[in-house]
């Protein structure tokens, strides 16, 4: 048994064998490192600090550490931003001005070796990160300045007024004016800021013409009540004034035709300036900002357009500028209807019942049939009353195609071949001399006198009283012109000139006229007779038959006689007159003639009232 | 492990058939001044660890084993199989791992002792042996790390095997029926080279070039039991 036993030892043994028994490991009592005794020094900074400009901050690692650093980051407000570290120290930039006021938050996240010197360290393992999160706060802003409530102009200033003022975080307070590209800034006390109103003596709004450089600098004001502080500038809710425009419009008040009177208007910023410097014709003068009217010495053409620079002066601003404006009509010293637009040809006034009447050519019919024919009638005063058709019409006479029967106030129209006698009360035609136009027959009609003209070169001539049924002379290559009520005649053929008085069916010459002169007008009113002859015009007393005669011009392209006003207007190209008959004295004036567009412009002097086809009159004329 | 089972079987048929005519023996032994090559070997790989406080704390200082045999008294042999261990540690460790780098040398020994009876006593008896040994060595050198949770391990296995001879005292003292054994002896081999398990013809050679041997010859003390 023995045996076995000692079998079973050895055989046990040689299985098992031996492992030789090493010693336990060289184990070195390092003690862990931890950061515990490391902490973040930010230089000059403690936490919670109030850092609002732009700061350069350097920190350290206080602490057992390593001089070799891994890396540092830092983080604000979990955004990761740029840091530096070099030789011992980091550094990164605070930019308060790019952060919103309040807290902020600076984590710090720098790893380092940790110098431990245990076999993890040895290899560059045992890395330490030391976390350490700090606060800064920001305050930039100002309190919210208060919102300006009304900005309006009264009492020729502007009047600014603003809500209360909630909180004082501020150093400066100002009331600021911002125009386009500058701004005022008025230093408001605190006591001027509670007040809650200021009036701005200062600013005048005025706008230049477009093509000027700056013109529109001062066309704006926006106000704001600004608070500053060293970091910040704070506007608040602004109100704006703009210059309108037709604030500052000038106007004339006709004087006469040498000169005219300029009106100007009071500024709505009066009390901020004192003058204005108007420049109109060739003169310049100050004008008052509370307006004012002074006669300007240049002529003043009827219709015309005159023009104005306009500045204020005297202000504290940089840039001055003029605005141009055409200067509009007084409407005091100016009448204005439709005329032009409505194709209008001659006006006329009927002293019975105190109207005044245009020739208005409407529709277009047709080549043979023309346009339609109207009659407008207007108040006294202008005024648009009706219109009456007439007749058809393919072209109407050059000048003058409507004109009144002195003893009767009916119309007479005449159009290129034919003449009418139209009733002043139904507009219905009482009379009608009928030309033909494709056999060159004119036809002319005066009181009961028609004057046909048939062919060219040479022209048949017949002259008929058509009550009468009698031709009271023919001829051919003769002139002729009937006096408005078709009293007295023109006649002129190969041996005389002469004007003779149509009394039935006899002709009775009352005045030769001269080889040169010849008659297109020939205007009787009581005892006297007018006639135009080329560049002169005639004024005979018919009991005297005294002749007095006047220069005008070289051609002419009408003349009216005015019988309330005892004017007579004569116009020719580019230029007219009034001719005074009780003092023979003749004004020669300008009025604007060219309508733009290829055609004329004309006046008419009717019943004191001198009109131009624009659609203007002046009375009292 | 086939050689073992082949060993057992010898071994159980060697006692089965000199079953009254054998002494059936084990002992303990201890080795000393042995292996001078590995030790410089250990020494040199221990320098190139590239950590501080690196620390030698076992380089072959001795080796111990066991031996278990039989003597046939008829021709005065004695045959023994005998497993002895060495190695070398080289370490350093802390809170954060450790690096290891251990030799670890297994020798399988299969060996013949011719004793010689010196003299009897009292109690006991004294013999002188001559040997004849056979070393089959096994070095295994293994390098592990664990450091901040990262693992590297290496294991290099060499085998050699190593022819010797000695001298040995041997002290036998009878208690009752056991007899207690204390030995005296000493190795000397004829080192092989250690070749290295993976590449064929590659074997451990030092920084000069020379040929790295384990160095199994020494001093041997002993002790153990013998049952007659």
């Amino acid at each position: 048994m023995k045996k076995n036993f000692a079998l079973i030892y050895f055989i046990l043994l040689i299985i098992t064998g031996c492992s030789y028994n090493f010693s336990s490991d060289n184990y070195l009592d390092i003690e862990k490192p931890s950061t515990g005794n490391n902490s973040i020094i930010i230089d000059d900074f403690n936490n919670s600090d109030i850092i609002n400009t732009e700061r350069l901050m350097t920190y350290s690692l206080s602490g057992p550490s390593n001089p070799y650093q891994l890396e540092s980051k830092i983080y604000l407000n979990d955004e990761q931003i740029g840091a530096a570290w070099d030789n011992g120290t980091g550094s990164f930039k605070l930019f308060p001005s790019r952060y919103e006021d309040g807290i902020h938050k600076l984590r710090f996240e720098h790893s380092f070796f940790s110098g431990s010197g245990s076999l993890a360290d040895q290899l560059g393992q045992e890395v330490l990160t030391k976390k350490e999160v700090f606060e800064f706060i920001v305050q930039r802003k100002t309190t919210q300045p208060p919102t300006i409530t009304e900005a309006k102009i009264e009492n020729g200033s502007i009047t600014i007024k603003w809500n209360e003022i909630n909180g004082d975080d501020f150093e400066n307070a100002y009331l600021s004016a911002k125009y386009k590209t500058s701004e005022t800034r008025t230093p408001l006390t605190r006591e001027a800021l509670n007040s809650r109103e200021f009036i701005d003596k200062n600013t005048v709004l005025f706008t230049g013409n477009s093509n000027t450089p700056f013109f529109d600098y001062y066309s704006k004001v926006t106000y704001s009540i600004l608070l500053t502080n060293e970091y910040t500038e704070n506007y608040g809710v602004t109100k704006e004034i703009v210059y309108d425009p037709e604030w500052v419009v000038p106007k004339i008040a006709f004087k006469d035709f040498e000169s005219y009177n300029l009106i100007w208007p009071q500024h709505p910023m009066y009390a901020n300036f004192e003058n204005f410097e108007i420049v109109s014709g060739y003169e310049s003068l100050n004008g008052s900002s509370q307006g004012g009217e002074q006669t300007i010495n240049y002529p003043y053409v009827f219709g015309g357009k005159h023009g104005a620079n306009i500045r204020p002066i005297d202000i504290n601003r940089l840039h001055s500028f003029y605005s141009f404006r055409e200067i509009e009509l007084d409407e005091d010293s100016f009448g204005f209807f439709e005329f032009d637009d409505l194709h209008s040809n001659g006006i006329v006034y009927n002293t019975s019942n105190e109207k005044f009447y245009t020739l208005v050519s409407g529709n277009y019919v047709s080549a043979s049939e023309g346009y339609e024919l109207y009659i407008y009638e207007y108040s006294k005063n202008m005024e648009f009353l009706k219109k009456s058709f007439i007749t058809n019409s393919p072209r109407l006479k050059g000048y003058l195609p409507i004109q009144i029967d002195p003893s009767t106030q009916n119309f007479y129209i005449d159009t290129a071949n034919n003449s009418y006698l139209i009733d002043k009360n139904d507009f219905s035609i009482l009379k009608q001399a009928i030309g033909n136009n494709e056999n060159g027959i004119r036809k002319i009609l005066r009181g009961n006198i028609v004057i046909t003209n048939t062919g060219w070169f040479p022209t048949h001539t017949t002259i008929e009283n058509i009550e009468t049924n009698s031709l009271l002379y023919s001829g051919d290559s003769i002139g002729s012109t009937l006096s408005e009520g078709g009293t007295y005649i023109f006649i002129s053929d190969e041996n005389e000139r002469a004007i003779y008085k149509i009394d039935g069916n006899q002709l009775s010459k009352i005045l030769d006229l001269d080889g040169d002169e010849y008659t297109y007008q020939l205007i009787v009113h009581d005892n006297t007779l007018m006639y135009s002859s080329g560049g002169e015009f005639s004024v005979i007393d018919l009991n005297t038959m005294n002749k007095k005669s006047f220069d005008f011009g070289t051609y002419q392209k009408s003349m009216q006689f005015d019988p309330i006003s005892n004017k007579l207007l004569l116009i020719n190209s580019g230029g007219a007159g009034i001719f005074y008959l009780n003092s023979d004295k003749l004004e020669n004036f300008i009025y604007e003639d060219d309508d733009g567009s290829g055609g004329t412009y004309f006046m008419y002097l009717q019943n004191g009232r001198l009109f131009h086809s624009k659609g203007i009159y002046i009375d009292n004329f | 492990m086939k050689y073992i089972y082949s060993l057992i079987f010898i071994v159980i048929s060697a006692l089965n058939i000199y079953a009254q005519k054998i002494e059936v023996f084990t002992d303990f032994n201890l080795g000393l001044i042995s292996h001078q090559p590995l030790k410089t070997f250990h020494e040199g790989l221990a320098e190139e660890i590239p950590f501080n406080n690196v620390k030698t704390t076992d380089n072959y200082k001795f080796n111990y084993g066991f031996s278990v045999g039989f003597k046939v008294n008829r021709i005065k042999t004695s045959f023994f199989y005998q497993n002895k261990v060495t190695g070398a540690k080289s370490s350093t460790a802390d809170f954060s791992g450790y690096i290891r780098l251990t030799d670890e040398l297994k020798a399988s020994t299969f060996g013949a002792i011719y004793e010689f009876d010196i003299q009897e006593f009292n109690k006991g008896s004294l013999s002188f042996g001559v040997k004849g040994l056979i070393t089959s060595s096994e070095l295994i050198v293994k390098s592990e790390s664990e450091i901040s949770n990262s693992i590297e391990n290496s294991i290099l296995n060499f085998k050699s095997i190593d022819f010797g001879t000695g001298a040995i005292l041997i002290y036998r003292y009878p208690i009752k029926t056991i007899t207690l054994r204390a030995i005296l002896g000493a190795d000397f081999y004829l080192g092989g080279k250690l070749k290295f398990e993976e590449i064929k013809d590659a074997h451990l050679l030092d920084s000069k070039g020379n040929k790295v041997t384990t160095g199994w010859s020494g001093l041997n003390l002993g002790v153990g039991i013998s049952i007659p």
